[in-house]
């Protein structure tokens, strides 16, 4: 598998604290990889190692497989874009001025055309020639999303992309997302609102005070997180059998209930439970979504 | 490289900060002729002249020589705070060619300001008392004059790009960048009491990075009338000492300046 970035043991020390802890994770080209993690946990740190705005303390990391020591990075860097915490813009230029000082730093020369385009895509054309100090927090976010695609990039890191954007942006940058992933740009996204990553990302990554504690797929996390029933009976050895006698084949036990995880309805299984003489007095269905199996692998009720 | 060349001057001239710093040289370059002038009439001493306003504008030490190095590290203080700086790493420039190109503009916008001020203030003292180039010893005079001021502010930019680099906070660049350019005007001031003589300006030429200028600008007193007489060593100090300095701290801010982390 080719891996987009792909980090191994990276360290990184602020005032002799660790704030990343012997990281590696494995973002393959073309996914949407989604970082969970709690604040403070050292997602937005690992973002700014992978741009090289900080220098790892030890350890290091590969872009499209060319280390960062590798003089091809600064190559390989002119197809990477960020949003790190907020879009970097000039208030004191226009949109369409602030992406014309991109396009000269960019070395793009048929900006005339390219930048009335963008601002079309992110819903910017009619207040190009604003300032963009003047710019609402959304606005804000759509030209950093234009100041993003300029380069035509492969790769795009956007830490917490959806603060700020109303609903209609939150579909709109979703929108944006996934049709660029299509055209097999890899994403790097940091999110709280972990519903909103969850229709996104293909790949997962969760760390927690600075250790990546799992690494999967969407597959993988699919079934991690599989829909389960508990039910309860004081009889569970009666309560196993009858199970397994209805054809339920995926179940756990535990000291006071039985877990199963066959997708059949809750009412099916009271049923031809009760067909075989068992009332069953408890039973819950677990839903896990992103953010339990999280807390689930940190095992806390922590602040995602 | 040319690029990032190209951005930052598309970017300066853009910038709020360049319209205050030349409001600011405007208001003073019209008003002080004006107040010598004045003062000129109520004392029958003829303070506003071209050649006059020529030699006390560009002195490191006057108001505008300060406001030119305190705007500048506004300027370059902004790309760290609106993370323009940080864009341009990401996409993929060295930070040597990121300090180069902070470097660049900030010269150029030094040079901006400095000639658009002395510019002025020369026009103005020429309309209110004329211009008599011979009165500070002609060519010979004004020529050396052009190179201690291109290089002193070479020096001054290079210093403020390093200081406003380093910090990265308003508050803690100005202060820093004030007191040590006052007191790199003034302290030669206390030093050359009682060694007035040749080698005593050689060694303050060789050291202090803008002391040649500010001599000739007449700004550190007494001194200012014997520059006639300087020495090829004083005037080779006043222009070489500043070019050395500045290259000093472009080198050591470049060092640094890759090795720190950017917010």
């Amino acid at each position: 598998m080719h891996y987009a970035i792909e980090t191994n043991s990276l360290v990184k020390i602020y005032s002799g604290k660790k704030v990343i802890d012997e990281v590696s994770m494995h973002i393959p080209e073309g996914s949407i990889y989604g970082f969970v993690g709690e604040n403070g946990s050292g997602k937005t740190t690992i973002m700014r190692l992978l741009m090289g705005l900080a220098n790892p303390t030890k350890g290091t990391y590969s872009l499209f497989g060319v280390d960062r020591k590798d003089n091809k990075i600064y190559t390989i860097r002119k197809n990477v874009s960020a949003i790190v915490e907020t879009p970097s813009i000039v208030t004191s230029m226009t949109a369409y001025q602030n992406l014309e000082y991109a396009c000269h730093y960019f070395g793009i020369k048929n900006y005339k055309e390219v930048i009335p385009s963008l601002l079309e895509q992110v819903g910017l054309a009619d207040v190009g020639k604003k300032k963009a100090g003047n710019f609402s927090l959304g606005m804000r976010q759509r030209l950093g999303i234009a100041l993003l695609l300029l380069n035509k990039p492969r790769l795009i890191l956007l830490d917490e992309p959806m603060n700020g954007l109303d609903p209609t942006g939150v579909a709109e940058l979703r929108d944006i997302i996934i049709n660029l992933n299509k055209q097999g740009i890899t994403f790097l996204i940091s999110s709280h609102i972990l519903s909103e990553l969850e229709k996104v990302a293909t790949h997962w990554g969760f760390i927690s005070h600075g250790k990546i504690i799992k690494e999967l797929s969407n597959e993988d996390l699919g079934l991690e997180c599989k829909k389960s029933t508990d039910l309860a009976y004081h009889d569970l050895d009666k309560l196993e059998e009858a199970l397994k006698d209805i054809g339920i084949k995926e179940l756990l036990r535990s000291p006071n209930h039985i877990r199963i995880f066959d997708d059949i309805l809750p009412i099916d299984i009271l049923t031809k439970l009760s067909k075989k003489g068992i009332e069953i007095k408890t039973i819950r269905t677990n839903d896990v979504n992103v953010e339990e199996y999280y807390l689930s692998l940190v095992g806390g009720a922590r602040h995602v | 490289m040319f690029n990032l060349f190209k951005a930052s001057l598309y970017k300066l001239f853009r910038e709020k900060t360049f319209l205050i710093t030349m409001i600011i040289g405007t208001v003073l370059a019209i008003t002080l002729p004006l107040i010598y002038y004045a003062i000129g009439q109520l004392s029958d001493i003829s303070l506003c002249s071209g050649q006059s306003m020529l030699l006390s504008s560009v002195s490191t030490g006057n108001n505008f020589g300060l406001t030119v190095p305190i705007n500048l590290a506004v300027l370059v203080v902004s790309e760290f705070t609106t993370g323009t700086l940080r864009n341009k790493i990401i996409a993929g420039y060295r930070k040597s060619f990121i300090y180069a190109s902070l470097l660049f503009s900030g010269i150029i916008f030094t040079f901006i300001m400095m000639v658009y001020y002395v510019g002025l203030s020369v026009l103005m003292g020429t309309v209110l008392g004329g211009f008599n180039a011979e009165a500070i010893g002609g060519a010979n005079f004004i020529i050396p004059y052009i190179f201690f001021a291109l290089t002193s502010y070479i020096f001054i930019a290079s210093i403020s790009i390093f200081v406003s680099s380093n910090i990265r906070v308003i508050g803690g660049s100005l202060p820093i960048l004030i007191i040590f350019l006052t007191v790199l005007s003034l302290l030669p001031i206390f030093l050359q009491i009682g060694a007035e003589d040749n080698n005593f300006i050689v060694v303050m030429s060789w050291i202090f990075p803008t002391y040649v200028l500010n001599l000739y600008s007449g700004s550190l007193g007494s001194l200012g009338v014997v520059v006639a007489g300087l020495t090829d060593a004083a005037i080779a100090g006043g222009i070489i000492c500043p070019i050395i300095y500045a290259t000093v701290f472009a080198i050591l801010g470049t060092i640094l300046f890759a090795r720190r982390d950017i917010k």
